[in-house]
């Protein structure tokens, strides 16, 4: 892996590049944080090393910089300092820097401080391969768009306004909401086990087709059940599964597939649920046009304490401002193509009309 | 032979320091440490220069680097000399720091004087020392 280190002092950079090459790393040294900069635009670097005090740029202002450019990978920074007061380390961590290292440095010290800045690279890569997997499963159906980026984002805004909430807090905290968003596109990954014939189906599902529909639930749930089981230090696969198998349920317990009711629902399945299903209110469907967000927040409403939980009804009313935002940025919907649905999906189905399925 | 001189010359220079820093590397210890004497006479006369035109800023630079410098070659009491110059300059006092310039620049003689007898040791002579420079830093 290359490590791109960045320090004024010559003597000092040479004795962190040697001892990063006795541990494998490709080393390129920058002489200051200008040129550090420089070489951080091409891409090549996920771990900066890097002085604190510099000429002309120092290494405070070189994270900085490197987090306001917000490229497409992260770069996990390691600041070299001989500063130990609470203020510098301050000063440090509210420009992004990651970890800190005291001079003189201790070369194995130096070597652990890069295999945390490793995994966590790597647990990027991991949320990347989830999300890619989804998208894959998700392929097959040519007309959900932007779906599951919207998903996780609702699923987000939901996660942060319950966060807030006495009754709450917790449970859902940064990392319950960090689970949610990396999970909640793997919600419908049970649809790769759907034939063609009813998942691709343009037209209304019969009940016979629903049941087979209704399967992906289950399906989903297995798989990532499997996956749980075999690496049980992943709490994502735990909640991945949980929301797998339960977004269909409903509040009232009228859902699917095991008809769960209120608290027997997961409470990342209720909050998938509604943001499930408010992106297909105001997404555009072959069977549908798309709502507008007040016909969608009008459906909602009228499901609150029935197909949804009160609560998450309320989440959503107090940061519908930002769905709006997230619609707007993420929706695939031309302004004035939205109308009111007019027929539903399925005459007896207990979801309802523009749920999706 | 080695842990003798080392021994008696602990209090300006760790060799055992430097060379696990270099990876027990004791070919790339003597090249850091004939490019850090290079560098230390640079630096001081960066200091100086700073110091007469009273540049705490540049004085602050220099001293900074040289105590990070002479930390990662174990160099400890030139370490604290130039880490006294630099909270100094930090602090606008230069009138203070004509002492401890006068100090540095004798540890700096007498750390190449320790360098010198660790020549044996390390394989790093004086003729070698002057020819490695960090120019094309």
């Amino acid at each position: 892996m290359r490590v791109l280190v960045a320090d004024d002092d010559c003597v000092t950079a040479e004795l962190i590049a040697n001892a990063l090459g006795e541990f494998g790393y490709k080393v390129t040294v920058a002489k200051d944080g200008r040129e550090a900069l420089e070489l951080a635009r091409t891409g090549l670097y996920r771990l900066v090393v890097s002085d604190w005090e510099m000429p002309g740029m120092s290494g405070v202002e070189l994270c900085r910089q490197i987090r306001q450019r917000a490229w497409s990978g992260y770069v996990y920074v390691i600041l070299l300092t001989s500063y130990s007061g609470v203020t510098n380390v301050v000063e440090g961590l509210d420009a992004g820097a990651d970890d800190f290292l005291t001079k003189p440095f201790q070369p194995q010290e130096l070597r652990v401080r890069l295999r945390a800045g490793e995994r966590l690279l790597a647990l990027e890569s991991r949320e990347l391969t989830i999300f890619a997997l989804a998208k894959l499963a998700e392929s097959r159906d040519s007309e959900t768009g932007a779906h599951l980026e919207r998903i996780r984002e609702y699923c987000r805004i939901l996660g942060r306004e319950l966060s807030r909430w006495p009754s709450h807090r917790d449970v859902v905290d940064g990392e319950y909401v960090q689970l949610l968003y990396l999970t909640s596109p793997l919600h419908d990954i049970g649809k790769v086990g759907i034939p063609d014939r009813v998942l691709l189906k343009p037209g209304r599902l019969t009940p016979e087709e629903f049941e087979i529909m209704k399967q992906h639930t289950t399906l989903g749930a297995d798989t990532l059940a499997a996956a749980a089981n075999a690496y049980p230090e992943a709490p994502f696969l735990t909640m991945a599964r949980e929301i797998a198998l339960t977004h269909h349920e409903r509040f009232d317990g009228k859902g699917y597939p095991n008809g769960l009711r209120e608290p027997q629902i997961p409470l990342c399945g209720r909050i998938v649920a509604l943001a499930d299903v408010y992106d297909a209110l105001t997404s555009r469907r072959v069977y549908k046009p798309a709502y507008s967000h007040q016909e969608a927040r009008t459906v909602l409403i009228e499901g609150c304490g029935t197909q949804f939980d009160p609560d998450i009804v309320e989440a959503f009313l107090r940061r519908e401002e930002e769905f709006i935002a997230v619609q707007r940025r993420l929706g695939n919907e031309e302004p004035g193509n939205e109308r009111i649905v007019q027929q539903p999906l399925l005459l007896e189905s207990p979801v309802p009309e523009a749920c999706p399925v | 032979m080695d842990q003798d001189i080392v021994t008696s010359t602990t209090a300006v220079f760790d060799e055992q320091e430097l060379v696990a820093r270099c990876m027990g590397n004791r070919d790339f210890a003597r090249r850091i440490l004939a490019k850090f004497q290079s560098r230390l006479r640079d630096d001081l006369a960066e200091l100086k220069e700073a110091f007469l035109s009273g540049d705490a800023e540049r004085v602050t630079i220099v001293a900074h680097r040289m105590k990070g410098a002479s930390a990662n070659v174990a160099a400890h009491v030139l370490r604290d000399r130039a880490a006294a110059i630099e909270q100094l300059a930090r602090g606008q006092n230069l009138s203070a720091i004509q002492f401890h310039l006068q100090e540095l620049q004798r540890e700096c003689s007498h750390f190449k004087e320790s360098i010198s007898l660790l020549g044996e040791g390390l394989g790093c002579t004086a003729a070698s020392t002057e020819s490695i420079s960090c120019e094309s830093w």
